[in-house]
């Protein structure tokens, strides 16, 4: 092995292949980090390339422009609250806060930080736990993606805000919104119009609803103090700040990585998962939402943590969980590899210079965040009144180019405006994009079951995974209840006297 | 006024649950005849939601009242008033919508490019602040052609180049 | 009033007429721009990648103008097919259509697109379709398969993009033609595209599937799957074992199949059909197109069908079986 490792390592360290990974890394970056443009995007434009790079050069390629958007998505949702990819989402909630707060820079270095560590985690048990996670993967049946989804949904209560109660009716808004178009046998679901039939895109939705109200709020209210020129003064991370957040960031990388390996839940999940978690454990769980550092770090960790991890189900066995591992299997089979168990035993030396390659892009994406995220940085010197038109006109082209569809443009603007409605009634917009994200999930994988149970609700009850994941969602319900519920005891003593 | 809105939202989510519940389901989810296994129907799962978006829009129109009963030492403001007092920020915000509905009608009629400059010039006037005249005119115009010719090159997508412009050019042409 | 209308209407027609002659008189000199080429499916599944090598290997030919790849993806592919046929005719615009084309009309009778709403330019590779079963089932044969099915009544589970699908087709054939219920013999469980269903199958969550070989040869080629039959016109180079559906009699499955072409929006000038039908002579016997396909697992066709010709018959196929399943009256 050590022999094959050290051919491999020779193999690897060409020239060609680092220039591949560096500007795969730092292209992702900055395509992550313009609104509208995601990953998917980059990887598919980068696919033709890839007919006549060597096979692990145009996988390398791939998998950095992958990492780079991933993380690029923080950049703009710290900056102008405008997440470049969906799984960046989470980052908003604590990021934005910061960088109104001046601390924007700050908040950059710690998605940094987060992300390259859970990624360089991810790379890790890619290339160790590879086979073990990828046979856990596909044990995950119908079943047990649906109690998986049901705990999944449990962290609508986690970043509700305020009400818990305007949490669920966002959350059921989503729920509703994304059974738009057709479901899975092929019945029109709320399809109006020709073009409702193919249902609401993710990153139209995802944009219309976090960066279009801000700009909306800006023309109707018109603030005083309209250019609100954003400090940059506490820019550094300090050490302490650090270990504050490194059991965050650790549990992050690891929850990325158990969700990443599993085809189909995707970064965007992981990290309002770990988000939630991050939050309950915190003893600044309270402060979560207002700016907190935990919280983008365990968001970033979590969701870079991922793109390791879901190449294990693509190279162990030849089942891509998403669409951009899907682009990859494409990618390889233009060269003739065959990714699977046969990988592993025909092109072990392919194999194992990809992972020395993966692991190495790890401190390629530290070095590209850091020039990219300085440069972006100057965005928030730029006054509201400029930057946020520009923002939407941006996307508004970054959406149209995703599928050349009118349609997607007309949802971005009209998500803009529930948006901004929603905000005026104090509705929070996590609970929507998560429950917009998960839904579908949930209602595809009960259907599946009870599909194959012959309607038996039995089946949702016959592994040790459903089990498990039943048992942590009525934990957590228990628990949100009896917070509530002190909450709520709390108000009404403090309401008595004064009454 | 915040007990005020927490009413208001518990009763326009309600309203919209129910509207879709008893409305939109019925019209809008065709249930196929025959469904392979025993698998739910389509309209099974959004029942479900609406039923639970319409009890968390009763319960918070419930939680909102105490707080509008302590609220009452306060002058009471009805919806009237509440539309009234702020009549200027409502005509801003339908200005919003027909801007943009303007917009998605353009692209296809005039081409994307000059639709999306028309908006841009849009809300640039509407942002209130005017002391950056030469900025603005000068992002109103470039951006927009930037980033066409950006994406035209990078992603070769296929932007509307409008009906409107492609039958003038083409009358232009038979006459030249 | 009406007048104006009127003037409206004559103007509107000129307008027409001018610009089909502007494109006319372009065509002559085609192709001088980048050409478009809309895949209806998602970026690295079978279509993407036969419409990327079709794009790859024709811009050789194309007087060194690019041919772009456009996903455009929803409702069943119908949506870039929708979108292609409402683009002008100059030959700009190209739809790589798959079997989807001809079967969605032929299902759905309120389809955005009529089979025939556009000029056939070739139909380019037929892609065989697979009946497999996990390694580790202890059906050995399609008559295993068939017996476990009838004396299961109905609880044996298959996984197909849906019922209306091509490859919900492909097992509805069979159990139609060994007088089975087609609707409920057996009870199909919808996954999203062709690797979700692959590992649906490999996971053990479905007994069985039939869809494209693409998708199903590296896990057959590794063992943990086994192929019992072949939906294609003859037997797989890679599986020259397997049988075809047509060998084993099968009426209806052994029509079955897959297959890419090429279209473009209706009233195509000629010249630019004549063109198109040059290119794809000389992809037909391009090294680089003929690899790409054998590694995709699917065989070159060019220029062995009649187009309109074959996708009507392909029309009326799935249209005969759609009513004979009751999907439609």
């Amino acid at each position: 092995m050590w022999n094959e490792l050290l051919y491999a390592f020779e193999a690897v360290a060409t020239l060609p292949n680092f220039i591949a990974m560096a500007a795969g890394i730092w292209g992702g970056v900055i395509i992550g980090a313009i609104p509208g443009m995601t990953g998917t995007m980059a990887v598919t434009l980068a696919l033709p390339f890839t007919f006549y790079l060597p096979p692990v050069t145009s996988i390398l390629l791939l998998v950095a422009l992958y990492k780079g958007s991933t993380y690029g998505g923080s950049i703009s949702a710290i900056l102008i609250k405008t997440p470049g990819t969906a799984s960046a989402a989470c980052t908003v909630l604590d990021g934005y806060p910061l960088a109104q707060q001046g601390k924007g820079g700050k908040a950059l270095n710690m998605a940094l930080v987060s992300s390259c560590i859970g990624d360089f985690i991810s790379n890790i048990s890619l290339f160790f736990l590879a086979m073990p996670l990828a046979m856990f993967a596909l044990r995950v049946g119908p079943p047990e993606y649906f109690m998986l989804m049901a705990f999944s949904l449990t962290i609508v209560a986690s970043i509700s805000g305020r009400s818990l109660v305007l949490g669920i009716i966002s959350a059921c808004v989503g729920l509703l919104l994304a059974t738009v178009g057709e479901d899975m046998y092929g019945s029109f679901r709320f399809a109006v119009t020709e073009d409702m039939k193919s249902g609401l895109g993710v990153v139209p939705v995802l944009i219309g609803l976090f960066a279009l109200p801000e700009l909306i709020k800006m023309i109707v209210f018109r603030p005083e103090d309209n250019n609100p020129a954003m400090k940059l003064g506490d820019n550094r991370l300090t050490m302490a700040e650090f270990r504050g957040s490194l059991k965050s960031i650790l549990r992050g990388s690891v929850i990325g990585v158990i969700l990443g390996a599993i085809p189909g839940i995707g970064p965007s999940t992981a990290a309002f998962f770990s988000y939630s978690e991050a939050r309950r454990t915190s003893k600044n769980g309270d402060k979560f939402g207002e700016g907190e550092l935990e919280g983008i770090a365990a968001s970033e960790s979590a969701n870079n943590g991922c793109c390791g991890a879901t190449m294990i189900p693509l190279l162990a066995l030849g089942v891509p969980g998403d669409v951009i591992t899907g682009v990859m299997l494409g990618a390889f089979m233009i060269h003739g590899l065959t990714p699977g168990p046969l990988l592993f035993q025909n092109n072990i030396g392919e194999v194992y210079s990809l992972f020395i390659g993966i692991l190495f892009s790890s401190v390629f994406l530290f070095i590209a965040g850091k020039l990219t995220a300085g440069a972006f940085a100057k965005i928030s010197r730029i006054p509201q009144t400029l930057l946020l038109p520009c923002i939407l006109i941006l996307c508004v082209f970054g959406i149209y180019s995703i599928g050349a569809s009118p349609f997607d443009v007309t949802v971005l603007l009209v998500m803009g405006v529930v948006g901004f409605i929603m905000m005026i009634l104090n509705i929070p917009a996590a609970p929507f994009l998560i429950a917009f994200i998960l839904g579908p999930m949930f209602e595809d994988n009960m259907r599946r079951s009870m599909a194959i149970s012959r309607g038996d609700l039995s089946v949702f009850f016959q592994s040790w995974i459903s089990w498990g994941f039943f048992a942590l969602t009525i934990l957590f319900i228990a628990l949100t209840i009896r917070r509530e519920w002190q909450k709520w005891r709390e108000k009404s003593r403090d309401a008595a006297p004064s009454a | 006024m915040t007990p005020n809105r927490d009413f208001y939202t518990g009763l326009i989510a309600t309203a919209l649950f129910a509207l879709v519940l008893f409305v939109l389901i019925p019209i809008y989810v065709k249930v196929p005849s025959f469904i392979p296994g025993f698998a739910p129907p389509p309209n099974m799962w959004p029942r479900v939601v609406t039923c639970v978006g319409l009890v968390m829009g009763i319960l918070a129109i419930i939680f909102a009242i105490p707080k509008m009963r302590e609220a009452r030492g306060e002058p009471v403001t009805t919806f009237g008033q509440t539309l009234y007092r702020n009549r200027k920020l409502i005509v801003r915000f339908g200005a919003v919508l027909i801007g943009f509905a303007v917009f998605t009608y353009a692209i296809p009629a005039i081409g994307f490019v000059a639709a999306t400059i028309l908006l841009l010039a849009y809300l640039f006037l509407m942002s209130g602040d005017y002391s950056r005249k030469t900025w603005m005119i000068g992002l109103t115009i470039v951006f927009p052609i930037l980033l066409y010719l950006l994406f035209t090159n990078i992603t070769h997508t296929p932007f509307p180049e409008g009906h409107l412009f492609s039958a003038l050019s083409a009358d232009f042409m038979t006459l030249i | 009033m009406f007048r104006q209308l009127k003037k409206a209407a004559t103007f509107a027609a000129a307008v027409l007429a001018t610009t089909t002659l502007v494109s006319a008189a372009q065509a002559a000199d085609y192709p001088e721009k980048a050409i478009t080429l809309v895949v209806p499916y998602g970026a690295g599944g079978a279509s993407d990648l036969a419409g990327r090598a079709l794009a790859e290997t024709a811009r050789h030919y194309t007087d060194d103008q690019p041919v772009v790849v456009v996903n455009k993806t929803g409702n069943g592919g119908m949506n870039g097919a929708r979108y292609v046929t409402e683009q002008k005719p100059d030959g700009y615009t190209l739809l790589l259509s798959r079997v989807g084309m001809a079967l969605y009309p032929a299902v759905y009778t309120d389809s955005p697109v009529g089979w025939d709403d556009y000029t056939f330019l070739g139909i380019l590779e037929s892609t065989p379709m697979i009946l497999a079963v996990n390694a580790e089932s202890d059906i050995q044969t399609i008559d295993d398969l068939i017996a476990k099915i009838k004396s299961s009544n109905g609880a044996t589970t298959y996984a197909a993009s849906g019922p209306t699908a091509i490859d919900g087709f492909t097992v509805q054939a069979l159990l139609a033609d060994t007088d089975m219920d087609p609707l409920s013999a057996s009870t199909l469980v919808p996954y999203k595209g062709g690797s979700a269903l692959a590992a649906a199958l490999l996971g053990g969550h479905v007994d069985f599937l039939a869809i494209s070989a693409g998708s199903l040869m590296p896990h057959i080629e590794a063992g943990k799957m086994r192929a019992l039959m072949i939906y294609a016109p003859k037997r797989m180079d890679a599986l020259p074992n397997v049988p075809t559906a047509k060998e084993l009699g099968y009426k209806l499955a052994g029509q079955v199949g897959g297959w890419s072409g090429l279209y473009a929006p209706k009233g195509l000038p000629e010249d630019v059909v004549a063109k198109w039908t040059e290119i794809l002579g000389k992809v037909a016997t391009d090294a680089t197109w003929l690899d790409l396909a054998k590694k995709r697992g699917s065989v070159s066709v060019i220029g062995d069908e009649e187009p309109s010709a074959y996708v009507k018959s392909q029309f009326e196929l799935y249209n005969g079986m759609a009513k004979k399943f009751g999907y439609i009256q």
